[in-house]
């Protein structure tokens, strides 16, 4: 699943599933890199199970996407049980992406 | 404290044990706080600019890198954003009145971590106004640069004349220069 919330879902989300895993990617659907990286994590989603996808278009909620830090679309973040773990501009590729899911997933049982 | 709003916490910590215990203790009674937590010099210079934090916790001694230089960093390029030692080794009072008379909020010592989220509360009241009006700005230019970026894609795909094009190009480049996110505060 790989959902579009808005910043007030994404708020609740962090505070209520302070221990999981939360990707999230900032959007535009005006940007082909956008669009591109959108489709490569509703792809990934699918692989990993236990960790939540979301979707934030930050062109309608650029208000808020500016509160988190965000400048430039699509800015992937990974939040790993109350931590902000990953902040990257830019279109990332399928497999940089699950590495790096995979070294915080492994970080996390080796911990 | 709105409970219902995160709070976003830079901690500058090389110890895995220490990083833990200080996430528990400011949980206790802020149980919205997301940590970014650096271990060293290059993950802060890092993490700070990744989503700029409402407060940052640091120990004194890092290898490599030095709580005061950290502290003397934000100082310097995030004025706004309240500093806090949390820390081992502060138990000497000409350390302590350094580092506050250099800049710091306030301290906390590793063995009384249960006051560390009482200090977080009253450092926040008192750096609210200072807080607030900094990183209103800076939202300010963060949406100026995502307008920049709509408005830089969409004429990619208008079909005007290329000179014209190419005056649209250098006026935004003009535009992205004046409002570079790091030099906002500078």
């Amino acid at each position: 699943m790989f959902n579009t919330i808005n910043g007030t879902e994404l708020d609740q989300l962090l505070i209520q599933n302070s221990e999981g895993l939360i990707v999230v990617c900032f959007s535009a659907d005006y940007l082909g890199e956008s669009r591109m990286l959108d489709s490569i994590l509703q792809e990934i989603a699918s692989d990993y199970s236990s960790v939540i996808f979301v979707r934030i278009d930050g062109d309608a909620d650029s208000h808020y996407a500016a509160q988190k830090g965000v400048y430039h679309l699509p800015t992937v973040m990974i939040y790993n049980a109350s931590e902000l773990v990953h902040f990257k501009q830019g279109l990332q590729g399928k497999a940089a992406l699950k590495r790096t899911l995979s070294a915080i997933i492994s970080n996390e049982q080796t911990a | 404290m709105n409970k219902d709003t995160v709070k976003h916490i830079l901690m500058l910590e090389d110890m895995e044990n220490d990083v833990e215990l200080i996430k528990r203790a400011v949980k206790k009674n802020i149980p919205n706080a997301i940590f970014s937590v650096a271990m060293n010099k290059q993950e802060f210079l890092e993490k700070i600019e990744w989503q700029v934090p409402q407060i940052i916790l640091s120990d004194y001694n890092i290898p490599g890198y030095n709580g005061l230089d950290a502290m003397f960093y934000v100082n310097k390029h995030f004025p706004h954003i309240p500093f806090i030692f949390v820390t081992g080794t502060l138990q000497d009072e000409e350390k302590v009145a350094q580092a506050v008379l250099s800049g710091a909020d306030g301290y906390v010592l590793k063995d009384n971590l249960k006051s560390l989220s009482g200090v977080i509360e009253e450092v926040l009241a008192k750096s609210e106004v200072r807080y607030q009006a900094a990183e209103e700005a800076l939202q300010r230019i963060r949406q100026t640069n995502l307008k920049i970026q709509k408005i830089t894609s969409l004429l990619d795909n208008l079909e005007i004349p290329e000179k014209e094009k190419q005056i649209l190009k250098g006026l935004i480049k003009e535009l992205e220069e004046e409002v570079k996110p790091e030099t906002v505060l500078a």
